[in-house]
């Protein structure tokens, strides 16, 4: 964790997660970054691919030195064109990484909704599970469970690759059910309540009248007392403001980051050096307004 | 960084201006950027707290600096959500070339794209 990202236990609104063997403290105004590290090769959003070991791990300690606190692997894209990555390659691929995170002191969390990777990466030291199905597998929840880990659950009302823009009639409403519906799902499978992570999921089954709608209900998914996960990069909703092109939305991506800031948590991105001097400009401005 | 974009919606109440435009001598923050992510990222935090203010920022990012307020205006419900294309091809992620989109759209669903609609990022 960045010491921003730390405060003391029992600071009003701080979230304290457990997570494997790290405990990160989340405090309202300075979300954890989580970077993103994609191991497949078309994956949605990145603008390169990492081809090999040696460059994934250099660009996952580069974003560690640059500010994240936690780095995000995905094995599989979450495209809706093309057929997945075979799970045995996303195996292969993701094993070592981890392990060389680990070995650096790196909390890793994996992006899967399958629990053979999740099961191997674990085993290989992977402190949370950022499960993009919304809890599909409970196989999932039960693994992490066994490696105590932590545990993301996503709302999305669609099956992995799957695309949609559904019809919401109460997209609030639906997520809260979600929420309620898989965290007792997860405690039930042996997930200490306190290691779930909670994602509204940005774009995923949504319209872009979705997203706005649920950033501006965060005060409700905060309340459940939960560390919430936001996927805030480069999201389209956001494109439809601007007009910006997908690889150009850094600005975009901040004023989601802005948007999320005041909720403990973590913001999952891929610039991640930007997004960091924007979050610590923003607290400096918040002890200078309390000064 | 190159001001190109296409920006539908001009933020409220916060005026952002190029230095040495007319009216930035009233600025209350004066930044230069130079096109430095990280530097962007601190003048956007610099101005957030000043976006429903009225008062002028300088900048060489004026462009940037507009898109973000622009997007915090919508989830601030200062601004409408503009009307929009879930097929717009200037804002959607496109499948490789050759790659066939996958034809799995559930039941219920609306929209008609063949690529990613900005989910799982």
């Amino acid at each position: 964790m960045s010491p921003g990202a730390v405060a003391g236990a029992g600071d009003p609104g701080t979230v304290l997660l457990p997570a494997g063997r790290h405990a990160m403290s989340l405090v309202p105004g300075r979300p954890a970054i989580m970077g993103i590290v994609n191991t497949n090769p078309g994956s949605f959003s990145d603008t390169e691919h990492l081809a090999d070991l040696d460059a994934q791990l250099a660009r996952a300690v580069a974003l560690v030195e640059a500010g994240a606190d936690i780095i995000d692997v995905g094995t599989d894209s979450g495209v809706t064109y093309g057929a997945s990555v075979p799970l045995e390659q996303q195996v292969r691929v993701a094993v070592p990484l981890v392990e060389a995170l680990v070995a650096r002191g790196i909390p890793v969390s994996i992006d899967t909704p399958f629990a053979v990777v999740a099961e191997a990466t674990l085993r290989a030291g992977a402190c949370m599970i950022n499960d993009v199905s919304g809890l599909a597998d409970v196989r999932i929840a039960a693994l992490c469970a066994e490696h105590d880990a932590a545990l993301v659950i996503l709302h999305t009302r669609v099956a992995h690759k799957q695309e949609a823009f559904l019809d919401f009639e109460d997209v609030v409403a639906d997520i809260e059910d979600l929420f309620e519906e898989r965290t007792a799902l997860a405690v039930a499978h042996g997930v200490a309540r306190e290691r779930v992570v909670l994602d509204p999921g940005l774009g995923y089954s949504k319209h872009p009248r979705d997203d706005v709608r649920l950033l501006r209900a965060y005060p409700v998914f905060a309340a459940r007392g939960l560390a919430i996960l936001t996927g805030a990069s480069r999201k389209f909703f956001t494109g439809v403001i601007t007009g910006a092109a997908p690889t150009d939305r850094l600005p975009e991506t901040i004023a989601t980051v802005a948007a999320v800031r005041p909720f403990p948590g973590f913001v999952r991105v891929h610039d991640v050096a930007p997004v960091r001097a924007y979050l610590d400009a923003a607290a400096d401005g918040d002890g200078a307004a309390r000064r | 960084m190159d001001g190109t974009h296409r920006s539908r919606l001009t933020a409220p109440d916060l005026r952002v201006v190029r230095p040495g435009d007319p009216g930035a001598s009233g600025a209350v923050l004066v930044r230069e950027v130079a096109g430095d992510p990280e530097a962007l990222g601190r003048l956007l935090a610099a101005v957030e707290p000043l976006r429903a203010t009225g008062a002028v920022v300088a900048t060489d990012a004026d462009a940037e600096v507009g898109r973000f307020l622009a997007v915090l205006a919508v989830l601030d419900d200062r601004a409408e959500l503009p009307a929009y294309d879930l097929d717009d091809p200037a804002l959607k992620w496109h499948a490789p070339a050759g790659v066939r989109a996958v034809a799995n759209r559930p039941e219920g669903a609306a929209g008609g794209a063949p690529a990613d609609p900005g989910g799982a990022a």
